[in-house]
């Protein structure tokens, strides 16, 4: 259990997502561009920038096996990016989204055929390739969204999607395309499922906008973390909601990588490890927290010019804090130095590793392994 | 600098030039004093070696009814010119070409001008204590600002001063009230003990000058009275040293209140500055190997940091 | 420091330490506009309830939350007229400079002497714990700093007076 690679950009990483063997990497730092760098050695070398969007990037993701990326933005629109080998560079095509406010998050689907965009249009485009027209081409889900969807995940049958918002609801409906999906066997969500069915709706027992939501691996469960700092994870066939609540901070992002563990991240800035024994889910470890401490143990004086950062440092923002809530140095003990804003589950399934981005810069890939 | 001095310094300073200046040059220069008094320092149009020094005081017309007159012929008779300047209400005439020896003490004496003006309230209630009359004397008023002004009056056993001052903003009010509030407790210290007594009030006019119409009564009015005991006039050495001191109270507790509100500024700004220190610790230092690129002149280059967009209405296409 | 003081800034400490996590939020009203919607208003399920911290009746700060903006407004202690007075030029002096620390609101909320509004773009920016600090060495330096000043105005009162008598002896 550990850190596998530790990345600082000079920017705010406020999206991620790596390609299928992680030789790539696509970014945005806080802005409405997309930066996608390329593995060389210990460092990422930027290698193109998708520049189409006119405001913030909110999301990216890049499907794995079709090695397309969706990206969205706050102007209202996704494009689909498609590398042309040719010209060795990435074509964008714009998605017929047809919403009229900020979209907040894109994700594709398991069989990467269809994604969904959710917007603060209080409704989620469920986006497919319309043969037809040769256009990616949008159905909403509206009802009984009320609010701004800030996240959505789908279920391992490509049909069923997570939602939830500023409603305060976590919501599991249908996203059936006909002519496009299989009609799907019938789960414990439901037997017959055309469009936009309802297929179950929950809360946190103390409320609080939902900023993450994922289905379990097996699709039998749904997890959402909530701005009330906790985790609830909701089982249609047993009828069991369970929550559990934490100390800290919210989370913002949640994944959920086997069967057993979840791991979720946030405000905190360090991901968290949560397990079950089959009924209620417990909170194990932080991830980050031996690193750090193995780290500063080892820290070595031979820095040539610590002295002068030092007293640079003095000078310019005055002598450090006296009684500041982070460690002496003003560094907190976390490996993140600010919130994280994603965390991202292995693109080739592998279920121990994931990554993390933050507002502090860092692209951290982490074992989850116990 | 705590304390003021009675005469005018530029002044003494600009006369004591031309009376020790080889050649006579010609001059016309304009300086002012304390209590809006205007002098006019200029050569004479005739004649190159006459200095006039012309004097404009608002109050003149007040201090002449306690005796100012007989000061100036006292004090200055030999310079005085029998009309004044148009617009001012004293001409001095210096003949440059026949001074006495002692240039540095006329240039002095000259530049205690307006104190002996503002003094002879003061003598003529002195006098009236001297003579050991039955009662209270009569209250003698100088306006020597716009809507501020001296009472003097003397009584058989004391002579009373009472200042009315005004505190034109809020601040200068609250800060004159802590001053002032000073300078009533100060007397507790055994080693001032026999300073004249100081009440204060502000809005209520002292008993004295009650009686008074046309007085303001609201917060931005200040009303300071001494008691001036035997012991701070009896001889005439302490006489003039009083009378020098106490006519530049106002003056005085204004200048302190300044320089108190200018320390609070200065200390404010590096209070400031101090902060902006702090808030500058949270703004992180983001140099990394791909941003460690340098422009020209040495600086590194730093990421752009975005600010909050301002929205475009660009419609899309549809 | 007195008794009451540590925990009333520990208090004020956790509760913008929770009310700082904020993201980025597009409006939901009008289409590209991105405003603190503690500001707007006029989004409701993205405001949290306001929260009053108090040390005293003249001692409090008002905290008021949203997904995207966090408006912290203080009010200083004022015990007399010359506090009322330092307090109200040194609140006014900071604010003149608002664009120098970014955070500072240029109007206080009514009833408060300064208040500071927080947004993501703020906590994107710079170390969300670092603006903490700042705000809590803020209001522990703005009493002392009054305190302090209150103390300066005395002293210099007593030796101009002092001095001024003296003459007299």
């Amino acid at each position: 259990m550990g850190i596998l690679d530790e990345y600082n950009f000079p920017f705010c990483v406020t999206a991620h997502s790596f390609n299928r063997d992680k030789s790539q990497v696509a970014v945005c730092p806080n802005s409405n561009e997309v930066h996608i760098y390329t593995r060389s050695g210990a460092q990422w070398v930027a290698a193109h920038v998708l520049k189409e969007h006119d405001l913030l990037v909110t999301s990216i993701d890049w499907a794995p096996q079709t090695n397309r990326i969706v990206t969205c933005s706050q102007d209202k629109n996704a494009y689909v990016w498609t590398y042309d080998e040719p010209s060795g560079t990435w074509k964008p095509t714009l998605v017929h989204l047809r919403i009229h406010r900020a979209a907040t998050q894109a994700k594709w689907s398991p069989l990467e055929n269809k994604f969904a965009v959710a917007s603060g249009d209080k409704c989620v485009s469920v986006c497919y390739f319309g043969e037809d027209n040769d256009w990616w081409v949008s159905k909403h889900l509206k009802r009984p969204i009320a609010s701004t969807v800030l996240c959505v995940a789908w279920h391992p049958n490509n049909v069923l999607l997570a939602c939830g918002g500023t409603d305060m609801k976590a919501r599991v409906l249908s996203a059936y395309v006909k002519g496009v999906d299989e009609k799907p066997a019938p789960t414990s969500w439901g037997e017959r499922l055309p469009f936009n069915t309802l297929c179950g709706e929950f809360e946190s027992p103390a409320g609080g906008w939902i900023h993450s939501v994922a289905f379990s691996p097996d699709g039998e469960s749904v997890a959402f973390v909530t701005h009330d700092s906790s985790l609830t994870v909701a089982t249609p066939a047993t009828g069991s909601v369970v929550s559990t609540r934490t100390q800290g901070l919210p989370f913002v992002s949640l994944v959920w990588p086997d069967q057993h563990t979840i791991v979720a991240a946030g405000h905190d800035c360090s991901p968290v490890v949560f397990t079950t024994d089959g009924a209620s889910w417990r909170m194990v470890k932080r991830l980050g927290e031996d690193d750090m401490q193995r780290r500063s143990a080892t820290a070595s004086p031979s820095n040539s010019n610590s002295a002068f950062n030092l007293f640079r440092q003095m000078d310019s923002r005055n002598q450090p804090a006296k009684a500041s809530s982070s460690a002496s140095d003003g560094q907190l003990k976390s490996v993140h130095q600010n919130t994280i804003t994603q965390i991202h589950p292995d693109p080739a399934g592998v279920p121990t590793e994931i990554s993390t981005s933050g507002l502090d810069g860092k692209l951290v890939q982490w074992s989850v392994r116990a | 600098m705590i304390l003021l001095e009675p005469n005018s310094y530029v002044l003494e300073e600009t006369l004591l030039a031309r009376f020790t200046s080889e050649k006579p040059e010609i001059v016309d220069i304009t300086l002012v004093d304390f209590d809006n008094v205007v002098y006019h320092v200029q050569t004479s149009a005739e004649q190159r070696n006459l200095l006039n020094l012309s004097v404009e005081m608002k109050y003149f017309n007040e201090v002449v009814e306690y005796g100012a007159q007989d000061i100036l012929k006292r004090e200055y008779g030999d310079y005085l010119v029998p009309t004044a300047n148009p617009q001012y209400q004293i001409t001095l005439q210096f003949n440059l070409e026949q001074l006495p020896a002692d240039k540095a003490a006329l240039a002095k004496h000259v530049s205690m001008l307006k104190r002996n003006m503002l003094a002879s309230s003061f003598i003529r209630a002195f006098e009236y204590w001297e003579s050991q009359q039955e009662g209270a004397g009569p209250l003698m008023t100088t306006h020597y600002r716009d809507n501020e002004a001296i009472y003097v009056q003397a009584q058989q056993d004391r002579v009373t001063v009472i200042f009315s001052t005004l505190f034109k903003e809020e601040v200068d009010r609250v800060l004159g009230k802590v001053f002032l509030q000073e300078f009533v407790d100060a007397r507790r210290q055994v080693s001032i003990q026999n300073a004249p007594q100081v009440l204060y009030s502000s809005r209520e006019p002292p008993l004295e000058i009650r009686h008074l119409s046309n007085l303001r009564q609201d917060e931005s009015v200040g009303y300071v009275s001494f008691v001036l005991f035997p012991r701070h006039f009896a001889d005439m050495e302490s006489r003039e040293k009083t009378i020098s001191q106490i006519q530049l109270f106002r003056d005085y507790l204004h200048y302190h209140i300044k320089c108190a509100k200018a320390y609070m500024h200065s200390r404010m700004r590096l209070r400031v500055q101090e902060f902006l220190k702090v808030i500058n610790r949270a703004k992180p230092d983001r140099v990394t190997a791909a941003s460690d690129k340098r422009t020209a002149t040495g600086r590194y280059m730093r990421p752009h940091l975005r600010q909050p967009t301002s929205p475009q209405h660009v419609e899309s296409d549809w | 420091m007195s008794n009451t003081l540590r925990p009333y800034l520990n208090a004020v400490r956790s509760t913008l330490t929770a009310a700082m996590c904020l993201e980025n939020f597009a409006s939901q009203i009008v289409e590209k506009h991105n405003v603190p919607e503690v500001e707007a208003g006029n989004t409701k399920e993205v405001l949290l309830n306001p929260l009053i911290v108090s040390r005293n009746e003249n001692e409090q700060v008002l905290i008021e939350s949203s997904i995207n903006s966090v408006r912290v407004s203080i009010r200083i202690k004022q015990a007399d007229d010359i506090e009322r007075i330092l307090a109200h030029k040194f609140t006014r002096f900071l604010m003149m400079r608002a664009e120098n620390f970014v955070i500072l609101r240029r109007v206080p909320i009514k009833g408060y002497d300064i208040s500071f509004l927080v947004t993501n773009f703020h906590t994107e920016q710079m170390f969300k714990h670092k603006l903490v600090d700042f705000i809590i060495e803020f209001m522990e330096e703005v009493d002392k700093e009054i305190s302090e000043m209150k103390l300066s105005i005395n002293a210099r009162a007593r030796i101009v007076a002092e001095s001024y008598l003296s003459q007299f002896v």
